[in-house]
């Protein structure tokens, strides 16, 4: 079967955003249990919700066995998409300038915080200046990257720039699946009548075989958890490391091979996790 | 713990080249404005169609991954050796006060908070341990080291401006052979907006020791990578120095890319059975 993902030239990024929709796939309730079905059932009841993204996709689905703690690195996605809303609404004139501001603004609300507090404000404002300045030079390499690689002037709507993960909790499949879009960006279908997304994700590294399956699971996430029960029509990844771009158009059955995709993947993940309890 | 191959720190000869600072270290990364010209739009095509027929001949059926980084092409066949040498750590301390002066100037206690940085970057865990690890003794002389390291940088670096959106520790990948083939590297830093029809980057590249003729053809590899990730060669290669303060700068041109072509293929045959 041919690969649905199409490379592009990472200078067709902005224009790929951006071009009128080709397909918008709408789905009734009932489409929309049905799809969810296809994400399998879980056995497992009573226990914690696997979380389902593409950092636990491409980990195989293992629950790190540390709790979270925030270091530089981790803060670079945050702080660099904050910035990037700075510089492309005017806010600031370059990133590093607009790193600087938020990690100034997050500082002086985590003081405020409870020492214990586990966002990124309360860590910025106790850890040392060291890693404050380490974590802006995350942010600042991050958000330089993202702003070079887009053709901001072509937008002529506003695009939601770092807005939080979309989220569906399916208890019945024991799993939250989330998706992640660094930009989302409204267009139009081709015959202009609807108004449906595109979203870019940012992902480390290069194309790899689980590309397809990792743009589908954030675009099925979007679906499922949108009030209109519209998926978005296009998934750009952008790979700042390689410069390598591709493009997933999303239909009924991109969604639907997605799901079966996921399935299998927390299938093999519970079956192996169940034999090692039980070894 | 014994340490290997250190290198006494003394003035070193620059053969023929000196020490820069300030307006006189900005002029060299930047260059003459008149050595940038358009892009051929073929060039990156080009080599890189060379490149994957060089891969396709080396490796033949052969299956697995071959990841190819700097160290490769001046160290042979040497790439597997990942035994981590005083120079290395030392290294990869000067590496993190680079990006933190860059970032926000000179640090009153450069080697405390370089170090605290290195441990919280999970690629640096074996660095931690060998710092870790060392006696009282060689600690204090790397402390001593790192130190004179951020004076020389306090006194030499100029202040870039923002608006030439200087970034750090920026990684850089492309594969080769359908994917069989990674070439890796990071650039310390990169200055310059990227554009489509002009060069316009600098790459730069920080040393703890002396310069040698390897440094250059490590960061020409560098040039290498960005011109097939971007499909726009930078426009300058800068080698910095951070202890004698000399800088070995050139301007990217098509043949220092074709003969970094070739030293990569060279470096790709050599490496026999993928990893």
């Amino acid at each position: 079967m041919t690969s649905p993902l199409r490379r592009i030239e990472a200078s067709a990024l902005t224009k790929e955003l951006l071009a009128p929709a080709t397909n918008v796939a709408t789905f009734t309730r009932d489409e929309l249990r049905h799809l969810e079905s296809r994400l399998g059932t879980s056995s497992t009841e009573g226990e914690g919700l696997l979380r389902v993204d593409s950092w636990t996709l491409r980990s195989g689905l293992g629950v790190p066995e540390s709790p979270f703690a925030w270091t530089p690195h981790f803060a670079k996605r945050s702080l660099g998409l904050a910035a990037l809303r700075l510089v492309v609404f005017g806010v600031a004139a370059t990133p590093q300038e607009a790193v600087a501001r938020e990690v100034d603004r997050l500082v002086r609300l985590g003081v405020d915080q409870p020492p214990r507090s586990s966002s990124l404000a309360a860590y910025l404002a106790s850890c040392s200046p060291a890693l404050r300045t380490a974590a802006i030079a995350h942010g600042v390499t991050y958000a330089t990257e993202l702003f070079c690689a887009i053709d901001w002037k072509s937008f002529t709507r506003h695009p939601l720039i770092g807005s939080p993960d979309a989220t569906a909790v399916l208890r019945s499949q024991g799993i939250s699946l989330r998706g992640r879009a660094e930009l989302i960006c409204d267009i139009d279908d081709a015959s202009g009548a609807q108004l449906t997304e595109s979203r870019l994700v940012v992902m480390h590294g290069v194309i790899e075989d689980d590309t397809t399956l990792l743009l589908g699971s954030a675009a099925l996430a979007a679906t499922l958890a949108s009030s209109d029960r519209t998926a978005p029509a296009r998934m750009v990844a952008f790979f700042p490391t390689s410069g390598q771009a591709a493009v997933l158009d999303i239909t009924e059955n991109i969604l639907t091979r997605t799901a079966l995709g996921i399935a299998k993947r927390v299938e093999n993940y519970r079956t192996s996790a169940a034999e090692s309890l039980a070894a | 713990m014994v340490l290997a191959e250190r290198t006494v720190l003394q003035a070193t000869e620059p053969r023929g080249l000196t020490a820069l600072a300030g307006d006189q270290l900005l002029d060299v990364l930047r260059g003459p404005k008149t050595s940038r010209h358009p892009i051929d739009t073929g060039l990156a095509g080009g080599l890189r169609a060379w490149l994957n027929d060089a891969c396709f001949e080396a490796r033949g059926d052969q299956v697995g991954t071959l990841v190819v980084t700097k160290k490769m092409l001046t160290g042979g066949t040497h790439v597997r050796d990942s035994r981590l040498t005083y120079e290395f750590v030392r290294g990869a301390i000067v590496a993190t006060l680079f990006r933190l002066f860059i970032t926000s100037g000179p640090s009153e206690n450069p080697y405390a908070d370089a170090c605290e940085v290195l441990f919280t970057e999970p690629q640096h865990h074996a660095t931690a341990a060998f710092i870790a690890a060392l006696n009282e003794r060689d600690r204090r002389g790397l402390e001593r080291e790192v130190r004179l390291h951020a004076r020389n940088l306090e006194r030499r670096w100029p202040t870039l401006s923002p608006t030439w959106m200087p970034r750090t520790a920026v990684s850089m990948a492309t594969t080769l052979d359908g994917g069989q083939v990674h070439l890796r590297g990071m650039a310390d830093l990169v200055i310059g907006v990227s554009r489509r029809d002009l060069p316009s980057i600098c790459l730069v590249s920080i040393r703890s020791t002396p310069l040698h003729h390897a440094h250059r053809d490590e960061l020409r590899f560098l040039g290498l990578i960005e011109t097939l990730r971007s499909g726009v060669p930078p426009f300058r290669l800068a080698t910095y120095s951070t202890l004698t303060g000399e800088v070995l700068a050139e301007a990217v041109t098509e043949d220092l890319l074709k003969n970094t072509v070739a030293v990569t293929i060279s470096a790709i045959r050599a490496q026999g059975a993928p990893q």
